[in-house]
């Protein structure tokens, strides 16, 4: 009697607690409401979702002060790394770069994760994306259109790559962790661009002409597409990828070169591509903007009016005021950034208005050798005022040419004077002046005396912070127009359709046209000098220093601005428009490239890095 | 397993039926019956009381209530079992036979006290009795010629004739040998004759660890064993625990802690064991290799703390009654420069980049004299913020006692530790640190029948916290941050100073001026345990089942506000004075956050032993199950519970206490895993010979010597990560893209989150352990040692030779199981213990343990600077440069390779390092590995001695550690001005012996001092000292008074004591505790003097 009372005592307990308590395996317990790849791709929210995602990577060249987050999309080196910006912000990495003192185990502009973040991103999402059935939501057409975006986006993130790097491993496909990682290596740099150029040729069939729907602004078009391509192949005719006699031994660990030797048709190629993609634009109707008749503006507003007609394809930031912030002179209430400042020696470099190059040369002195015919003089005052600026403005900044006033603030310029804000002084940046170096030490100021206007939006009010979102071009026609006569004037000589469009711009900029009669050598000057003034600070400068192969010279040299650092000087005073050396820079023939980090090359021996690191 | 409280009703009515039809039948109820009823009764009272209150609340009130019966029917069964045997006594004596007799009398030991539950047997029958409480016996002999045997283990049997004599007084004594082979080890799920064990398991007497006035366990175990390595980083109450490591570090990246079993069930819920009361304590002990810990699978790799508490005895309620009262001095306060000097430092530090000096020769003089302390102030903070000493108190009444059916064990503790933080008189509230805990066990036998007996286990801990609105490190850091000139201790008009940023607060502000917290932390362990000897089935056979229930609930009260600060200026012309306002004051708020953990766990069991001749075999088998839950958890997969399930066996077989042998094997799978990867099996293999106990061994001088061995395979499946590896996931709410004219369309982002990795396990060890126990001259001396070597593979590591242009983005690169690292060392402990005939005791302990760990593979892509490849190094090592002192002059500088890459212009006075790769410039490549010890010691021995004579004992003892790597690095007062001149204080140190511009630098050792230097302010190793140390951990004097004069008082015995915990040490740091972290001088530990009584009675 007792032991089955025992038995049954002990039964009970055991059962009570061991008994599991569902039919399933009692350690079969795992989460079930987390998402997966299958979710994802059969989703057409989720699959746009994912989609926008990999946008999310476009570097934000917006940004040109802050240096980006761990982790982050990377910012805009390059402006302020050539020859028309400095940074007054000593954190920002282009001060690094431009002392030469960076290397391949610390640097924060981290385009190489970036992009292959994003590459992968695209590859899944071009794998996956056939699984996503066509519904109301997610029509065939915009199906299509998404593979598109992603096919753009790979190759753009490719293009992000070798034009930082060079030659890179092409990814065309989602790597799996099972698999021998260490058998991709660098790919030669027209094996890159021929991908890349295949690429957008694939996904402009897959892309609508033109993007229409308002709602989809900021995606890729059939022109975007064209206008990488372009860009891309006009990077692979220039000198310091097509035939470079200094690359000419680099090769990877089998030996395989991976740069190629110069091949003229590679200029064909190019100007082929700039011409297709402007006719394609054009069909479609984008056309250089003008507003009206004011030159200043039609050119300013190129890049504040959001998707205007003349822009392909851009990045959006809706969130990033800075670049006005950055700008915004002193003496504006609320201000205390003015850490974009353009140099002196582009300044020097704008035209007058009559289309000629006021300045010649430099003397030992750093004094300018002008040119008479010019009609420029650094000594006088204005006597009158302008739209552009105040009475008794220094001569050097009068009678210049239009793009001038839309993209450099000087000692004396006009700066919204409109309401709300109201300024009726002119700029001044001098030590002590409303403008310039405060008295107090640690505050910023300007190094150069200018602030780059440029890309600023006039209706910015620094206090509270506040004004329209902007975004930043990646492709534009007019761009595409200076590719194609660089690329024909380098093909074929100074044609008429060289002169066409070289000229169209200068039309757009208030300026005459190019002097018949230019030799290819002459045009080719032209060509730069016109690419220099146009594109200022769209980070054009500093691929076109490189890949013309003139960094060693304008990046190897000092920088200027006026003499900021003296007090008591007023608006005439000859002393502060004395030309004062800002930072002498060091450029090295290893900077052509990049380095490939440290730590990448440790994980893959078969990486080899860029010549010189 | 857990039981969702709806789930108790369905099963209660079945019982209900099944044992109330029982009682029916059953005249007079068993104790085992009634316990059924009332359990029964007992749900269905509850249901009906408890019907109102919520769920959650309902399976505890139930608990509590059945216990509450269970308690009671215990009692009842005690005085019933008392009475039933005064009714049999009366019978025996009215209806004896005439030719039988009955034999009273007593049994005592050796010292006269009477021994309960001695066997008492008539030679050649099987009839027999047993002793009460008091020693005494009753028993009816048939004839005079019957001899009685007096039996009790651990004591020769003495054989008695009963002859004419009514009443028999018999002294038993003591057989020592036979009490070693009997002396029995708590192991896994189980006992073990300690004799024959081939483990390595190490324990401590409960008496040592009281000699430590710390109301954290884990202070008071490191050096105590071999095996443990512990390091206490903050004496903050509530917070003083130390780490505690068995033989040291071996995972990079999975958790490192020791599995921790109190009472047979696993509970290192929220270091509750670490709260535990330390006089409940029975037994402490470690098991440290495969043979030991291999039963406990994938849960045992990292060693396991064994604790069981006290239990009742058979016997009159003993009484323990003990107090005591410490007075706590923090240790190692930082000593830092005041604000002369600092004010000279920072002139200095300006001077050595060529600027002008901040202050005046006048305003520096008005530091030295103090003539203007608002404007020129000269603060000590630590003076200001923290006492100098504090207290603490620990009361503990604990009862124990029993009859053969019933024993308990009744404790009830109180403590009390205060902290170190000054208070605001005008506070209505307490800012200051402070503990209070009060610890409760219970601890019931029941002896149900010959056969069946049940353990009801139950402790409660029920703790209140009270902190600064302002947690102790941000206050530490304060004091860190602020120096002696930044402001005055008040402003002229006695308000708060503050300043900008980190500064916005003043230290006492801080600690006394944002509110405070409360904690409140409510703990509950309790297991029910029955054990069924089924010997009747076949000898030696027994069974036993145990379920525990744990909960933690922890409930914190946040009132912050953020009082008012104000710097005050004065314009030195006009003498107006201002104040500017950097905060606003704001009232207290109020936030509650709140914890619960639960773990429900259930085993059952079968055991056997028996033995053949001289062939001896003990086996076992358990199955168990755990459930852990996070209930508060704030997120889906954290709010799943945790499950684990296994299989654990074990074999021992020993020839006549020759040679060993043991099997032993763990099966068990967690949740954590794949789904056919969950089971792993962990087998041990251990042996061993006992050559003193060989026919021709001479056992006068060495009395035991064993030989023991053991390799097995154990888990840790505690291996760091998020939990479900294996499961890839995607990120629901990553970054999106603006889209559109206005860009106001973001349709939202979507992003692989996780790479799941389906081949994601635990980490597995792989265990050697060799030694011998030693024990000579009649085992005054006791020598213990083993040698160990452990492999332990499949650590949890992110893969880092992935390359980046796969394109898996940081947080998505897969983790797996490729980490591997090497334990290996030694251990040891040595006793020595002698009474002479004077009746003077004297011994000596000590102890020393010695593991290194390696590093063999970290997944890290083979460095190009194979220097700075960390396999073959300690978990723990750092990158550095290799300092060659310190650059005397520009010729110097120019002279040495340049070092531009870390600074762009080095002065004289800074840092020279070494070019390691010979290039000519110094780089971060001319890093090499420093510190090659890692962050724990590799080394911590601890020994002492005590004596004792006449009723006085003494202790004193000592711990100390060594090969730890300390660095004064970043944050810490060593690097002076690092942010900038004029912020974070300076230790007196770097002052005293900093290199000076144009002075003599013969015995500089800290950099000349310049602010922000990223030359000088990086790891190197100039900044690299020894942790090494060695303390007078405790001490103590007691004194018992004699027994004539505790008697008269009724008292058994009554002892005083005094004691000191951290009394001195020796090191090379000085400045800080050398147990702290790296350049972190954290909440202070303490130092403790310690007075107490214990009386018995």
């Amino acid at each position: 009697m007792k032991l089955k009372s025992y038995i049954i005592l002990l039964l009970a307990v055991v059962l009570l607690f061991t008994t599991p308590s569902c039919k399933r395996d009692y350690l079969e317990k795992t989460p079930d409401e987390d998402l997966t790849l299958e979710q994802v791709f059969t989703n057409a929210i989720f699959a746009e979702q994912y989609l926008a995602n990999i946008y999310s990577h476009l570097p934000k060249e917006l940004a040109m002060v802050d240096n980006p987050c761990n982790g982050c999309a990377v910012n805009n080196t390059f402006d302020a790394a050539t020859d028309e910006l400095e940074i007054s912000y000593e954190p920002n990495f282009t001060n690094a770069m431009n002392n030469g003192n960076w290397n391949a185990d610390s640097y924060v502009q981290d385009i190489w994760s970036q992009s292959y973040f994003a590459i992968r991103k695209a590859n899944i999402f071009l794998e996956n994306i056939s699984k996503l059935a066509p519904s109301e939501i997610a029509t065939e057409d915009k199906i299509t259109n998404w593979k598109g975006e992603a096919m753009f986006l790979r190759a753009l993130n490719h293009f992000f790559l070798i034009r930082a790097y060079g030659p890179v491993p092409i990814i065309d496909r989602t790597l799996l962790l099972d698999e021998d990682l260490t058998a991709f290596k660098r790919q030669p740099i027209d094996k890159c661009v021929e991908f890349i150029v295949s690429e957008c040729d694939k996904a402009a069939a897959l892309l609508p002409l033109r993007i229409t729907a308002t709602t989809d602004y900021g995606k890729p078009s059939k022109v975007a597409c064209m206008a990488l391509k372009a860009r891309a192949l006009l990077y692979m005719a220039s000198p310091l990828w097509n035939g470079n006699p200094d690359y000419a031994s680099f090769t990877d660990k089998e030996g395989m070169r991976l740069f190629p030797d110069f091949q003229a048709a590679r200029w064909d190629a190019a100007a082929t591509a700039a011409k297709a993609c402007i006719d394609l634009a054009e069909s479609a109707g984008h056309k250089l903007h003008r507003s009206g008749a004011d030159p200043v503006k039609n050119y300013q507003e190129v890049f504040y009016i959001n998707f205007n007609e003349e822009v392909f394809f851009t990045s959006n930031d809706p969130d990033y005021l800075n670049i006005d912030a950055y700008s915004e002179p002193r003496g504006m209430p609320g201000a205390g950034w003015p850490l974009q400042n353009a140099t002196q020696n582009i300044v020097d470099d704008y035209e007058m208005a009559n289309g000629i190059r006021p300045i010649l040369g430099y003397n030992a002195d750093m004094t300018p050798i002008i040119n008479p015919l010019s009609g420029y003089n650094e000594s006088s005052q204005a006597a009158d005022a302008t739209d552009q600026y105040y009475a008794g403005t220094r001569g050097m900044y009068v009678g210049r040419e239009p793009r001038f006033y839309a993209s450099i603030n000087f000692t004396g310029a006009k700066f919204k004077t409109g309401p709300p804000q109201n300024r009726n002084t002119p700029l001044e940046f001098w030590k002590g002046g409303l403008d310039g170096r405060p008295f107090d030490a640690g505050a910023n100021f300007s190094e150069t005396g200018y602030l780059m206007k440029k890309l600023t939006n006039p209706s910015y009010v620094m206090q509270p912070k506040a004004g329209p979102i902007r975004t930043w071009i990646f492709f534009r026609l007019g761009e595409q127009y200076l590719n194609y006569a660089e690329a024909l004037n380098e093909a074929q000589g100074p044609l008429p359709d060289v002169y066409k469009y070289v000229n169209l711009i200068r039309d757009r900029a208030g300026l005459p046209g190019l002097p018949p009669g230019l030799s290819q050598s002459d045009m080719r000057e032209r060509i730069r000098h016109e690419r220099r003034i146009e594109l200022a600070f769209e980070t054009h400068r500093y691929f076109d220093a490189h890949r013309w192969k003139i960094a060693e010279k304008i990046d190897n040299a000092n920088i200027y601005g006026l003499d900021v650092l003296t007090d008591g000087y007023n608006i005439s005073s000859d002393a502060f428009y004395v030309r004062k050396v800002v930072e002498k820079r060091v450029f090295e023939k290893k900077h052509y490239l990049w380095p490939i980090q440290q730590r990448e090359l440790e994980k893959n021996r078969n990486l080899v890095q860029n010549p010189g690191w | 397993m857990y039981v969702p409280a709806g789930r108790i009703r369905p099963i209660a009515g079945p019982w209900a039926f099944m044992f109330s039809r029982y009682t029916k039948i059953e005249q007079t109820p068993n104790p085992l019956n009634l316990l059924f009823m009332q359990f029964s009764t007992g749900f269905r009272f509850t249901d009906h009381l408890f019907g109102k209150i919520p769920g959650r609340y309902l399976s505890a009130a139930r608990f509590f209530t059945t216990y509450a019966v269970l308690l009671l029917i215990c009692s009842m069964a005690a005085l019933k079992a008392t009475a039933r045997s005064n009714a049999m006594d009366a019978g025996h004596q009215g209806s004896a036979p005439l030719r039988s007799f009955v034999v009273s009398g007593t049994v005592t030991n050796e010292t006269d006290a009477p021994l309960p539950g001695a066997t008492v047997r008539i030679k050649g029958t099987s009839k027999g009795t047993s002793t009460d409480v008091n020693g005494k016996f009753m028993i009816e002999v048939e004839h005079e010629e019957d001899s009685l045997v007096f039996s009790f283990m651990g004591y020769y049997n003495t054989t008695v004739r009963a002859g004419s004599r009514r009443t028999i007084t018999v002294k038993l004594m003591p057989d020592e040998e036979s009490q070693k082979l009997n002396e029995v080890q708590v192991v896994g799920y189980g006992t073990q004759k300690k004799i024959t064990m081939v483990g390595a398991i190490s324990s401590v007497s409960p008496r040592e660890i009281q000699k430590y006035s710390t109301p954290s366990l884990t202070n008071a175990i490191g050096g105590k064993l071999a095996g443990i390595i512990t390091r206490q980083t903050s004496g903050e109450p509530g917070y003083d625990a130390a780490k505690v490591f068995i033989r040291g570090l071996v995972s990079q990246s999975g958790n490192n802690k020791p599995l921790i079993i109190v009472d047979g069930v696993e509970r290192e819920l929220q270091d509750y064991w670490t709260t535990m009361n330390i006089q409940e304590i029975e037994s402490f002990s470690v098991l440290k290799d495969a043979a030991s810990t291999a039963v406990y699978g994938n849960r045992g790799a990292n060693g396991v703390i064994m604790i069981t508490t006290r239990r009742g005895a058979v016997g009159k309620p003993n009484v323990t009654f003990r107090t005591e009262a410490a007075i706590v001095v923090p240790m190692r306060i930082e000593d830092n420069i005041d604000g002369y000097e600092y004010a000279l430092l920072h002139n200095e530090a300006l001077a050595n980049v060529g600027e002008p000096p901040k202050f005046s020769p006048a305003e520096i003089q008005k530091y030295k004299d103090g003539s203007d302390p608002y404007l020129y102030p000269n603060v000590n903070w630590y003076d200001v913020v923290l006492k100098k000493r504090t207290r603490q108190m620990m009361n503990n009444l604990g009862v124990s006692g029993g009859t053969e059916t019933v024993q308990y064990y009744l404790n009830l503790g109180y403590t009390i530790q205060e902290g170190i933080y000054n208070e605001d008189p005008a506070n209505s509230y307490k800012t200051n640190a402070a503990l209070k805990r009060y610890n409760f066990r219970s601890n019931i036998d029941v002896k149900l029948s010959k056969r069946f007996s049940l353990a009801l286990g139950l402790s409660g801990i029920i703790s209140n916290t009270n902190f600064p609105g302002t947690d102790a490190g941000r206050i530490l850091t304060g004091l860190k941050l602020t120096a002696p000139n930044t402001y005055p201790v008040k402003n002229p008009d006695g308000s708060q100073p503050g300043a900008f940023g980190d500064l916005l607060l003043n230290p006492y502000a801080l600690t006394t001026q944002t509110g405070y917290t409360k904690q409140f932390y409510n703990t509950l362990v309790s297991n029910l345990s029955a054990k069924w000897d089924l010997s009747y089935v076949t000898r030696g056979l027994s069974a036993r089942g145990l379920v525990a229930f744990d909960v933690v609930d922890i409930t914190q009260n946040i009132r912050q506000k953020m009082p008012a600060t104000y710097s005050y200026a004065k314009d030195p012309v006009t003498g107006a004075e201002t104040y500017k306002q950097w905060s606003t004051e704001s009232p207290l708020g109020f936030r509650n956050l709140n914890e619960t953990y639960r773990t429900m766990y259930a085993q059952a069991g079968i055991d056997y032993e028996r033995a053949f001749g001289n062939h001896y075999v003990t086996g076992m088998l358990t199955a168990e199950r755990r459930e852990f839950t996070n209930v508060n958890a704030t997120n889906s997969i954290d709010n799943l519970p945790e499950r684990r399930q296994g299989l654990i066996s074990r074999l021992t077989y020993h020839y006549n206490y020759r040679y060993l042998l043991q099997l032993s094997a763990g099966y068990n799978g967690s949740e954590n895993f794949p789904k056919g990867k969950r089971y792993g099996f962990f087998p041990a293999i251990g042996a061993g010979w006992i050559v003193s106990n060989e026919k021709f061994w001479n056992k006068n001088i060495v009395n035991l010597l064993k030989l023991r061995g053991n390799y097995g395979i154990v888990g840790n499946d505690r291996i760091g990560g998020a939990r479900f590896l294996y499961q890839s996931t995607y990120n629901k709410s990553a970054t999106g893209y603006v889209f559109g004219l206005d860009q106001n369309r973001n349709p939202g982002g979507k992003s692989e989150a996780r790479i799941g990795n389906m081949n994601v396990t635990w980490e597995t060890a792989y265990k050697t352990d060799l030694g011998f126990d030693l024990e000579m001259f009649d085992s005054r001396i006791t020598l213990s040692t083993s040698v160990f070597h452990e492999r332990r593979e499949g650590q949890l590591l992110e893969r880092r030779t992935i390359p980046i242009y796969a394109g898996y983005p940081g947080g998505t690169v897969p983790f797996a199981n490729v980490g591997i690292t090497e334990n290996k060392g030694f251990e040891g402990t040595l006793q020595l213990r002698n009474t002479t005939k004077g009746g003077f005791y004297y011994s000596f302990t000590g102890n020393f343990t010695f593991a290194k760990n390696k590093i063999i593979e970290n997944d890290a892509p083979p460095s190009l600077y194979p220097y700075q490849d960390f396999r073959g190094s300690s978990i723990g090592a750092n990158l550095g440069y290799r300092a060659l002192g310190f650059f005397q002059d520009q010729r110097d500088i120019d002279n040495s390779p340049p070092q531009t890459a870390l600074q762009s212009v080095i002065r004289p006075g800074d840092i020279k390092y070494e070019d390691v790769n010979k290039d000519g410039q110094i780089t971060s490549a001319d890093r090499v590995i420093i510190g090659s010890y890692g962050s724990e010691p590799q080394i911590m021995y601890g020994f002492g001695a005590t004596a004792a004579w006449k009723g006085f004992d003494a202790t004193i003892f000592f711990t100390g550690a060594a090969h730890r790597d300390f660095f004064f690095t970043q944050g810490w007062t060593a690097w002076a001005f690092s942010g900038q001149a004029g912020y974070y204080n300076v230790m007196q140190q770097v002052y005293d012996k900093r290199f000076i511009v144009g002075g003599n630098n013969e015995h500089a050792e800290f950099p000349a001092v310049r602010a922000g230097s990223t030359n000088n302010y990086t790891g190197s190793t100039l900044w690299q000292r020894s942790g090494d140390y060695l303390r007078i951990k405790n001490a103590e004097i007691g004194y018992t008074i004699p027994v004539n004069l505790t008697k008269k008082a009724a008292l058994r015995s009554i002892r005083v004591f005094v004691q000191g915990t951290n009394l001195a040490t020796w090191d090379k740091i000085k400045v800080i505790d050398p147990e702290s972290d790296f350049g972190t001088g954290g909440y202070p530990i303490p130092r403790n003097y310690n007075f107490g009584l214990e009386a018995n009675f």
